[in-house]
């Protein structure tokens, strides 16, 4: 009766691990998705600046064209990696911020204080690009006065932190947001496990996000 | 044809400017950069058509259609929002989707004139047919002369059907808005919002209890001491709404 029992709870036990797994697999998929997609608001907005520009000022119309293809063109291309330096995914929400900048002209001001220590630590491919989005679009897009992003990087031994906060209209209309804040956090967990962790911090005015991850360095390479 | 412009870009108003200004008959009355400042020039200047941008600060562009809904033909400017363009078809005259051309522009103008005089369809209902399944409206929006005023959802009581009006009871005040008690009800949080009574819309974490009145009828008698009558019907959806 025991023996039986155990054979029956072996199979139980594999058949958890099975559905476990293709969970998993079907996560992985998932994120692949949501890597791969654009922002359509952040690109036909961009292109509707570059249409208002081409009477106005034809050589900014032109550099803001070039900045929109080196950052579809870059995030095409790191949307395929699995890791990179955290130097090239702020190289990207750089290439993102300046053509939001022409956008929104001085409504979007920016302020980057990041360790150059943090250059080569390793860090899932756009995983900080959704939440330079949301501070744009859930924060300084809704103020009517605008305001400053800042984002923060420090390193020491073993562990390496991000910072990005934004100022936001606690008045505005509910957002229709989540899955990229969502997807930041799973990915985390899929990269680091526990070893890494997302703390949202939300005052008054002020919306703060923290990544806390395993300073890591991959040999730097060519791309 | 008098026009308004509203886009909290500046980019975005110099081209519907450069466009609006090629075309004979059209005169720009004013530019607005955020929502209450779109709802007051409407307001103030009473323009035949509005373009209006859907994502600007203070008031979204579904709001202010909600508040100035029937005074102005509207034309939508967007530049992508799969569940808004269900409500452009059923709403507005037209919607122009960024980036658009000067010929684009020139066609919604053509059926603005055409549409001039319209009766228009009730704004409140709009938002409905706008919003994403399974996400309500977080905060009402009501006019009062030519201001504004924001309830957010949780600081409403009750809501009153009155003829064509809700009247909005929160913190003491009443508003009146223009919208059927149904309307309301679809766009608020069904978890959070019951309707207790074929006229009343109730707010359940405002009731402090349920007290019987005459043999099919109760009271819910508020927090703040509001009393406000419930059905049978509103009864048993009160009473499965708490045994979850």
């Amino acid at each position: 009766m025991i023996y039986l029992l155990s054979i029956a709870l072996h199979y139980v036990v594999i058949e958890a691990q099975t559905s476990r797994r293709s969970e998993l697999l079907a996560r992985e998929a998932q994120l692949k998705a949501l890597k791969a997609q654009v922002n359509p608001h952040f690109l036909f907005n961009s292109l509707n600046s570059i249409s208002a520009l081409t009477a106005i000022d034809a050589a900014r119309a032109r550099a803001m064209c070039i900045r929109l293809a080196d950052f579809l063109r870059i995030s095409l291309r790191l949307g395929e990696r699995g890791s990179i330096p955290f130097s090239e995914e702020l190289e990207l929400t750089r290439m993102y911020l300046e053509v939001e900048q022409v956008r929104f002209g001085g409504k979007l001001r920016l302020v980057e204080d990041v360790d150059p220590a943090c250059a080569n630590c390793e860090v899932p491919a756009l995983l900080i690009q959704p939440l330079v989005e949301n501070a744009v679009k859930h924060g300084i897009a809704l103020l009517q006065e605008g305001g400053e992003i800042t984002m923060q990087g420090r390193r020491d031994k073993d562990t390496m932190r991000f910072t990005i906060e934004n100022p936001f209209d606690p008045d505005a209309p509910a957002s229709r947001s989540g899955i990229g804040l969502e997807n930041v956090r799973q990915r985390l967990e899929a990269r680091f496990g526990n070893a890494a962790r997302m703390e949202i911090h939300v005052e008054p005015r002020v919306y703060r996000v923290t990544l806390t991850l395993p300073a890591r360095t991959i040999p730097w390479r060519q791309s | 044809v008098t026009a308004i412009i509203a886009d909290d870009e500046e980019l975005a108003r110099r081209l519907l400017r450069e466009y609006l200004e090629g075309q004979s008959g059209i005169e720009i009355l004013a530019e607005a950069a955020n929502g209450f400042d779109a709802v007051k020039a409407v307001s103030e200047l009473k323009p035949d058509v509005l373009f209006l941008d859907v994502q600007m600060p203070r008031l979204d562009g579904f709001e202010v259609l909600e508040l100035i809904g029937g005074e102005v033909a509207v034309v939508f400017v967007t530049a992508f929002d799969q569940y808004a363009m269900k409500a452009f078809d059923a709403a507005a005259v037209d919607y122009l989707l960024k980036p658009y051309s000067a010929e684009r522009l020139h066609e919604a103008l053509a059926r603005v004139r055409r549409r001039l005089g319209e009766p228009r369809p009730a704004p409140a209902e709009l938002r409905n047919a706008a919003r994403v399944p399974g996400e309500y409206q977080a905060r009402l929006v009501v006019k009062d002369g030519a201001k504004v005023h924001v309830i957010p959802a949780s600081r409403l009581d009750y809501a009153e059907a009155q003829d064509d009006y809700v009247a909005l009871r929160s913190e003491g005040k009443t508003w009146l808005k223009q919208q059927t008690i149904a309307s309301l009800e679809a766009a608020l949080d069904p978890g959070r919002f019951l309707r207790v009574h074929r006229s009343y819309l109730v707010n359940i974490e405002k009731i402090a209890r349920v007290e019987p009145n005459t043999k099919d009828t109760w009271i819910a008698v508020l927090h703040d001491g509001s009393r406000v009558p419930v059905s049978r019907a509103g009864y048993a959806a009160f009473r499965k709404l708490i045994s979850r």
